[in-house]
């Protein structure tokens, strides 16, 4: 933080206390780290701090509500971002992005790399496209710290493909930590904060349910699944994506993981201390996954999963309902991967286009998609607004239509 | 009050004069950052009134060429203060990058100018962040007279906040204020970056003054700590270094002279350059223990090598520079090496504690080394 006028800054400061909710846990701000977003109903900004191993819940339910939804595009949205933060596009890394429920703005979590240190900021892009640091001090907030959190000090282990010893690539992966995955994604659900990550240092996929307002009251509960392309019972890998939905007549979470099984697990069985073994119900195909997304088409509710690694899965809701679980002992034993013929198991989705890869996306308004896209051609990142039934721009296709003599002849 | 036409200028003298002449070509003046953490200022001939101060005064990443059409201001808080408009950004500037300063002297009219400028802060060679990067002796165990410690940081570091920045904490973290020796003079490396802390010897030996009244600083079989605290600036000045700990568990005094009869030594095999690695009888002061200790050949000359030390200093490798050539070599000890009590091979700092006044008998009190020949195995 630069040098401040230090009577503003005392002023902050008192604002900020005087504000923030009762049974805070902090009075002061110390967010090292913004990454997972998550917003409540009525505009609670949930943000994840791997780094203090917290969840701060800030106050934006001021906001102002958005009468009319529009769509909204940014090209090189990083570089825009990086001017406002005062750095070049290379000290920027985004972490997670979420769509405030009231007034449609979008809210994106980044680290800004600095002459010595990162420093955690979350920009606001408007309705009108501009952009805006979000001055976390003058929020109130509460802080969870969470419980059984990872050390800073366990990273990966790195390995090759196969029996390829690793690569300088692979290798660099021995050096995150695993509390980066302490934090993955978190579901706002009836007045409470469910999280996935890992906990402890060398195990433990979890999910903690926090009440909102925090009350300092935790529950963890481990995760076992069968992880059906790799064929093993998984206990480490967390869930990676998530969204609660009433499947089977009761309020479930649908889960993803790396490579890309689903699984389902009732709220009721999120108990402290439980051992949850999870049920799988698919293996929609190796990747990892990034965000699942709940939106409504055509009345129908769905699931829209985006992967680093594959186009995103789109999965209607009523289509896990009975749906079939499925267990080692069925299923022939060995690692899996796309090509085999059994691939992919109990799929009850569709592999949809996408024109690029999404970084982040997120429901803006009943219709729409907001992402953060990677252009293929350019590898320009940009903001794009799309419409949820077709998430896609035209510019990188051509076609039939894209003919000039098509629309003669077709006037014929 | 509005500009002084320059005539008037002129007869209050050259100082004025000048000063007139600069505001008068621009209007206004823009006070750049020089470092980091420093913020903008627009010095304005009139108040803004109700306008926005970013009217005025803007910043944006990136070269002059390029800005500033489209492009969004870096993100900051602006202060309004008579005639000065200053812009605090929400974040440290970074150093190298190219940055460029709109600001405007009058808005919404002709009469005023709008300068475009660019700057960047370049790195100074000595950004590297400040912290401790070592404390000795390093082990977790540390006897009772132990007499000194280094303090190793990162870069050099300003001098003079010793006692500001040092403690010394029990297990309860009461602080000892008259732990360390306080010298006018503290005990710096050429470079500022070795810190040297001496207990006070007082303190130590037995019998003296401050040690009956105060007793000594540490005790055996208590926990404490040396702790830097937060905050303590670099040399330049551009960034304080983050709080450091080292804890120990205090163990009796050391109160034998060191004896290099009982260091173990492995010689290396004969034609390789594998290292000579000795064992200590206990730990050595780390900055004496890097060069008292000599290997040499047949002719007496010095072998060139490089020395490290492991094992919380109780181990010392030499690593030769070229092949073992010669089958016997000698090990030359300076006698005034220290042990972490401040011990040296002839006496022990703190005479009083010497029970044996046989174990010396033997020793050539004149010789300032001990040697040892190390034969070397055959290859």
């Amino acid at each position: 933080m630069a040098r401040r006028n230090n009577m503003i800054s005392l002023i902050v400061v008192l604002a900020g206390g005087m504000f923030s909710m009762s049974g805070a846990y902090a009075s002061e701000l110390d967010i090292e780290f913004a990454g997972a977003l998550e917003f409540s109903d009525t505009g609670t900004l949930f943000v994840g701090d791997n780094y203090n191993g917290s969840i701060y819940a800030f106050d934006l339910e001021a906001e102002t509500k958005s009468e009319k939804v529009v769509p909204v595009n940014i090209g090189d949205i990083d570089v825009k971002i990086s001017d406002v933060l005062g750095v070049a596009p290379s000290a920027l890394s985004i972490n997670d992005m979420a769509v405030h429920p009231l007034s449609a703005e979008v809210f994106i979590s980044v680290s800004r790399i600095g002459n010595f240190e990162s420093a955690p900021a979350i920009v606001k892009v408007a309705q009108d496209a501009t952009i805006e640091l979000v001055d976390l001090n003058s929020l109130g907030f509460q802080k969870q710290e969470l419980a059984s959190y990872p050390n800073q000090d366990t990273t990966f282990r790195p390995r090759g493909l196969g029996k390829s010893p690793p690569m300088v690539r692979d290798i660099a992966k021995g050096n995150i930590k695993l509390s980066s995955l302490a934090i993955m994604d978190m579901e706002f659900y009836k007045g409470e904060l469910f999280v996935s990550g890992v906990a402890f240092d060398n195990f433990l996929s979890t999910l903690r349910r926090l009440p909102y307002p925090f009350s300092g009251e935790q529950t963890l509960a481990s995760v076992e699944m069968y992880h059906i392309s790799h064929d093993q019972f998984e206990t480490r890998a967390p869930v990676r994506a998530m969204s609660i939905q009433e499947i089977d007549g009761k309020p479930q979470l649908v889960a993803a993981y790396t490579c890309s099984p689903i699984v389902l697990i009732g709220l009721d069985e999120i108990v402290d201390g439980a051992k949850i073994k999870a049920r799988t119900l698919m293996d929609y195909g190796n990747g990892q996954p990034i965000d699942m997304v709940s939106y409504s088409m055509n009345g129908e509710e769905m699931l829209f999963l985006t992967s680093n690694s594959r186009s995103p899965h789109v999965i209607p809701v009523s289509s896990l309902n009975n749906a079939k679980v499925y267990t080692p002992e069925e299923l022939p034993r060995g690692g899996k991967s796309d090509m085999m013929p059994i691939m992919p198991v109990g799929d009850t989705g569709k592999t949809v286009m996408f024109d690029g890869m999404s970084m982040q996306i997120a429901p803006l308004g009943d219709s729409l998609f907001v992402s953060l896209t990677r252009d293929m051609y350019t590898g320009s990142l940009n903001m794009d607004s799309n419409y949820n039934g077709f998430p896609n721009r035209l510019h990188n296709l051509t076609a039939e239509f894209d003919f000039p003599q098509y629309w003669t002849d077709k006037a014929k | 009050m509005r500009l002084l036409p320059l005539k008037n200028c002129w007869v209050t003298g050259v100082t004025i004069a000048l000063y007139c002449s600069l505001v008068f070509a621009n209007d206004s003046r823009v006070i750049l950052p020089e470092s980091a953490n420093d913020n903008l200022e627009l010095l304005l001939q009139h108040d803004i009134g109700d306008e926005l101060p970013s009217n005025y005064l803007e910043v944006f990443v990136g070269e002059q060429t390029n800005c500033c059409s489209g492009k969004s201001a870096v993100a900051g808080r602006y202060f309004v203060e008579n005639r000065k408009v200053t812009f605090e950004p929400a974040f440290e500037f970074i150093l190298g990058q190219s940055y460029t300063v709109v600001s405007r002297s009058v808005v919404g009219s002709n009469h005023g100018t709008t300068q475009v400028q660019e700057f960047s802060i370049e790195p100074s060679e000595k950004t590297v962040r400040p912290s401790v990067v070592g404390i000795y002796p390093s082990g977790d165990t540390l006897p009772e007279n132990t007499l000194r410690f280094y303090i190793h940081f990162s870069t050099p570091m300003r001098p003079h906040l010793t006692t500001k920045f040092i403690r010394l904490l029990d297990a309860e973290g009461r602080s000892d204020t008259a732990a360390f020796m306080n010298f006018k003079q503290e005990l710096w490396s050429k470079d500022r970056k070795r810190l040297t802390l001496l207990m006070d010897p007082g303190r130590i030996k037995r019998g003296v003054a401050q040690n009956m009244r105060l007793g000594p600083a540490l005790v055996e079989g208590n926990r404490f700590s040396i702790v830097v605290k937060e905050g303590w600036p670099s040399a330049n000045g551009d960034s304080k270094a983050s709080r450091f700990e080292k804890r120990f568990l205090v163990s009796e005094r050391l109160s034998t002279l060191p004896q290099i009869d009982h260091w173990q030594i492995s010689v290396p095999h004969v034609l390789t350059q594998d290292p000579i690695i000795i064992d200590f009888d206990r730990p050595f002061d780390r900055v004496l223990a890097q060069h008292a200790i000599n290997i040499i050949d047949q002719n007496g000359k010095p072998i060139q090598g490089t020395v490290s030390l492991q094992k919380n200093e109780e181990k010392w490798i030499f690593m030769p520079q070229e092949t073992w050539l010669d089958t016997t070599v000698q090990l030359v000890v300076d006698t005034r090496l220290e042990d972490v009590a401040g011990n040296n091979l002839k006496e022990l700092l703190d005479k009083a504690l010497l029970i044996n006044p046989e174990e010396t008998k033997n020793q050539d009190l004149d010789a300032t080394t001990q040697r040892r020949w190390l034969k070397l195995r055959s290859g």
